[in-house]
């Protein structure tokens, strides 16, 4: 069946492009022919879901499997929400306008917490039962991946099948064995239990949690995690996530689908290489995607080539962690640039040298942008603590460089809340921002531009799974918002901008992420009262979401605020991606002694992804 | 070297608005290796320029725009190149070649022929209420306006901005009408102010309104920019 969408209702709503689909480079197969019937789902609106290099690469992925073909679908915006459910219009896919209910797969991407309410919503819009064990051998299966599915116990009674680590490599296995198990006619449940036998599958409903008796030091009623194991047998104790072995090898959507509509980031994008060698203690990102790698130079210039000339986009984007750790990056970028003079490149995370500086200037042919440095932490100690490879220096120098060659805007990031903060390191990042100030002012009037503009924003620090950092308390809401206030009161100089915000935001993003399986009930009685669209600061319902909390007593004492001992059995413990928990435990204490972590092109440090991995920096010879 | 496109508009393209609609453009142009031209300057931007641009929603039946080249190229290879990379819904139907100095079609067109079909509905009688309202001695229309550089709700009579108009059918209105940079009537206001009249309030866009040819005006009279030589 497909849907029709009235043209007075499209013209009822904001931008109506969001609905229509028809996209350049989007696909079409015959559904007569297709076995599997997979909906892409991105949890947030059309114009940031498209900016998603993830949607694109699984999009075309899956689309190249014979018999399988691969839709999308957004979150609809409020405007959109209201029209459809007046008309009872179900939520459905832009290719074919298919009702979501109508397909085999509905698969949700998990890129951040704040996105999870939309998960409910999206599924309640297209009438397929919120709980997975409401759901009969007439639903679609749901399943969910990508970063957030590392923890996946805040949605697991939602989800039926989680997904773990990088989607290029065992979908079209997962969709041969639902392509045998829909001939065979067996019941949804069978099906799961032998999904759960691929690599990288978890079926929630396939284990058990179980609790301790006594509720957690410091808390009224909730006791910790005692233990996660499989309710039947032949069922792995631990998921381990899947990789691509070679970048080169794995596919590239070299013809993106192109959107009508101006979205967030509208151009193109090219990766250069997956992971960091960084091991910054913060970062998920960083020990998530282990071990880096390198996407070879060939490579890149036939897909940025491919991608040009399928897309017409004047602008391509680099992306990676890290750009500065692709060996040969300037050559790699001079050479784009001489060969399409008219295509705009830019790189997302460039350290400022005497090198970047001098591309920089090439690339943007004379317009000066702003710089950024990611500073995190305001002095050398707390920097070191959390494996920050940036120094004052550093900072100092490239903003000389700078500002002799007229640049005029400088951001600085930070977080406040990290673990062993003190005033004094609040105070730093005021300093670091007034010595910039001064680098400016040493420079001879007419060698600098004529004013300067320094901006500093700062961010809540909120400890993720599978970093360093799981084990510590998240600071209250009341101290992130007193640090912020007193950063505000040491900024005194006219040329420096402070941006600071909410902390509720981060509080729950820090419960969201290190939740687990009696958390699903606070997502869905925060969606009960309204929530939607949480990352969306005008949309955000901070009442509400007080009240779902105190409606499912939720002890943020328990999620949040409470350090972890060395004993504590995570949410997360049953699924392996790859760095052991015995690393990021010594990397905490290391961490708490302020002890300086090398990064993985320097010394390996053992963090137990070479065991999972067959390629990439772990086994590059070193440089020692 | 400069060309003249025709092109149509609808489908599901009618939902694309015009900045959106000429970013789709550019890149179809640059994905079919058509050598469109850039301005000189700080920030190069192609040179392609719209008669008029056509609202969200509506259908264009024969939209006209120009492009310059940096080369020469054949008409039909223009055409048929990008219409090779353009989506359904929307088609390049002519492609001539204009000579360098004449006037921009954007400063050319005066009028434009529209079709306004209205939803059918019982009980209403749409050609004695579209009678009755055309051939009122002055039609008053609420629009936001300028007075003394304060933007603020005016009153407008737009009768003259009407040039002709006829009924093609029971529900189905053509309207000559303003079009451009002097002088411009959407017709949409038109058909709002008509159902204001007849007790609806409600804004459900259930109308259909194509705009059907842009013309420009010479000494005689009405010259259509999409067939020239056409009076």
């Amino acid at each position: 069946m497909s849907i029709h969408i009235p043209d007075s209702l499209l013209l009822s709503v904001q931008k109506p492009a969001r609905y229509i689909g028809g996209e350049v480079n989007t696909i079409h197969k015959d559904l007569s022919s297709i076995d599997t019937h997979f909906c892409f789902c991105f949890p947030d609106v059309y114009d940031v879901g498209m900016c998603h290099l993830g949607l694109q690469l699984l999009y075309h992925e899956i689309n190249r499997y014979e018999g399988v073909y691969c839709e999308r679908s957004f979150a609809p915006w409020p405007d959109m929400e209201e029209a459809m459910r007046k008309h009872q219009i179900p939520l459905y896919s832009l290719e074919t306008f298919t009702p979501l209910k109508e397909f085999d797969f509905v698969g949700f991407t998990l890129q951040y917490e704040m996105s999870y309410t939309n998960i409910l919503n999206m599924l309640d819009l297209a009438g397929i039962p919120l709980y997975s064990h409401e759901r009969t051998d007439d639903d679609p299966l749901v399943i969910a991946g990508g970063p957030n599915a590392y923890n996946p116990e805040p949605l697991a009674d939602f989800i039926d099948l989680f997904y773990m680590g990088e989607g290029e490599v065992e979908y079209e296995h997962l969709f041969k064995e639902y392509a045998a198990h829909k001939k065979s006619g067996k019941s949804r449940r069978e099906f799961l239990k032998l999904a759960a036998q691929i690599p990288g599958m978890y079926v929630p409903a396939l284990y058990d949690v179980f609790y301790e008796e006594e509720p957690a030091e410091g808390c009224l009623h909730t006791p910790r995690i005692q233990k996660i194991v499989p309710n039947q047998p032949g069922v792995p104790e631990k998921v381990s996530k899947v990789m691509v072995s070679d970048m080169d090898s794995a596919s590239y959507p070299t013809h993106p689908i192109i959107p009508y509509l101006q979205i967030v980031h509208d151009r193109a994008v090219m990766e250069i290489f997956r992971g960091c060698i960084r091991g910054c203690r913060f970062c998920q990102a960083g020990m998530i995607y282990r071990p880096v790698r390198m996407k070879s130079r060939e490579c890149i210039l036939q897909w940025v080539n491919e991608t040009l000339k399928a897309t017409g986009y004047d602008e391509i984007s680099l992306t990676s962690l890290s750009s500065n750790d692709y060996p040969g990056l300037y050559d790699l970028l001079r050479e784009i640039h001489h060969t399409y003079p008219h295509v705009n490149v830019s790189l997302p995370s460039l350290r400022v040298d005497a090198f970047s500086l001098q591309l920089m200037e090439e690339l943007a042919q004379g317009k000066k942008s702003g710089l950024t440095f990611a500073a995190e932490a305001g002095t050398q100690r707390l920097r070191d603590v959390i494996n920050k490879g940036i120094t004052e220096e550093e900072i100092l120098s490239g903003v000389k460089l700078a500002f002799e060659g007229k640049w005029d805007r400088v951001k600085l990031y930070f977080m406040l809340g990290l673990p062993t903060e003190t005033e004094e390191d609040i105070e730093g990042i005021a300093d670091l921002a007034g010595k910039i100030v001064s680098q400016w002012h040493n420079i001879p009037k007419e060698n600098r531009s004529r004013d300067l503009r320094v901006t500093v924003s700062t961010s809540f620090f909120v400890p993720k799974p599978f970093t360093p950092f799981q084990w510590c308390a998240q600071t209250e809401y009341q101290s992130y918002m007193d640090k912020q206030q007193f950063l505000n009161s040491k900024i005194y100089n006219k040329k420096i901008q402070y941006h600071c915000h909410d902390a509720f935001l981060s509080t729950l993003e820090g419960l969201l992420a290190r939740g687990d399986r009696r958390t699903g009930r606070l997502i869905y009685a925060a969606w009960k009262h309204g929530c939607r669209f949480d990352s969306w600061s005008d949309l955000f319902k901070e009442e509400a979401w007080r009240a779902a909390i105190e409606e499912t007593g939720t002890e943020l004492s328990y999620y949040c605020y409470r350090e972890r001992k060395e004993d504590e059995v995570f949410p997360w413990d049953h699924i392996d991606v790859g760095v052991t928990k015995q690393f990021l435990y010594r990397e905490y204490q290391n961490g708490l002694q302020g002890k300086v972590t090398p990064n993985c092109r320097q010394h390996c440090s053992g963090c137990g992804v070479r065991t999972l991995a067959d390629s990439g920096v772990c086994y590059e010879v070193k440089a020692e | 070297m400069k060309k003249q496109l025709v092109f149509y508009k609808g489908g599901r393209l009618k939902f694309v608005g015009h900045l959106d609609l000429m970013r789709t453009l550019q890149r179809a142009i640059t994905r079919a290796a058509i050598p469109l031209a850039y301005s000189q300057g700080f920030n190069p931007h192609p040179q392609m320029s719209f008669a008029s641009p056509l609202a969200l929603g509506w259908t264009g039946e024969q939209e006209v725009m120009e492009i310059k080249l940096e080369q020469e190229m054949a008409d039909d290879a223009v055409m048929n190149q990008l219409n090779a990379q353009l989506p359904e819904g929307l088609n390049i139907i002519r492609c001539r070649t204009i000579e360098e100095g004449a006037p921009s079609v954007m400063a050319q067109v005066q009028a434009a022929l529209y079709r306004i079909v209205f939803p059918s509905e019982e009980r209403t009688s749409w050609p004695a209420l579209i009678d009755d309202y055309m051939r009122q001695e002055s039609i008053l229309l609420q629009k936001m306006g300028k007075v003394r550089g304060r933007k603020q709700r005016v009153e407008v009579d737009v009768k003259p901005l009407i040039f002709d108009w006829q009924l093609e059918d029971a529900q189905t209105l053509l309207l000559l009408c303003a079009c451009g940079s002097e002088q411009n009537l959407k017709p949409d206001l038109l058909v709002h102010a008509l159902y204001q009249q007849m007790g609806r309030e409600e804004l459900k866009f259930e109308e259909q309104i194509t705009r059907l040819e842009l013309f420009g005006k010479s000494e005689f009279g009405y010259q259509s920019l999409s067939h020239p030589g056409e009076i």
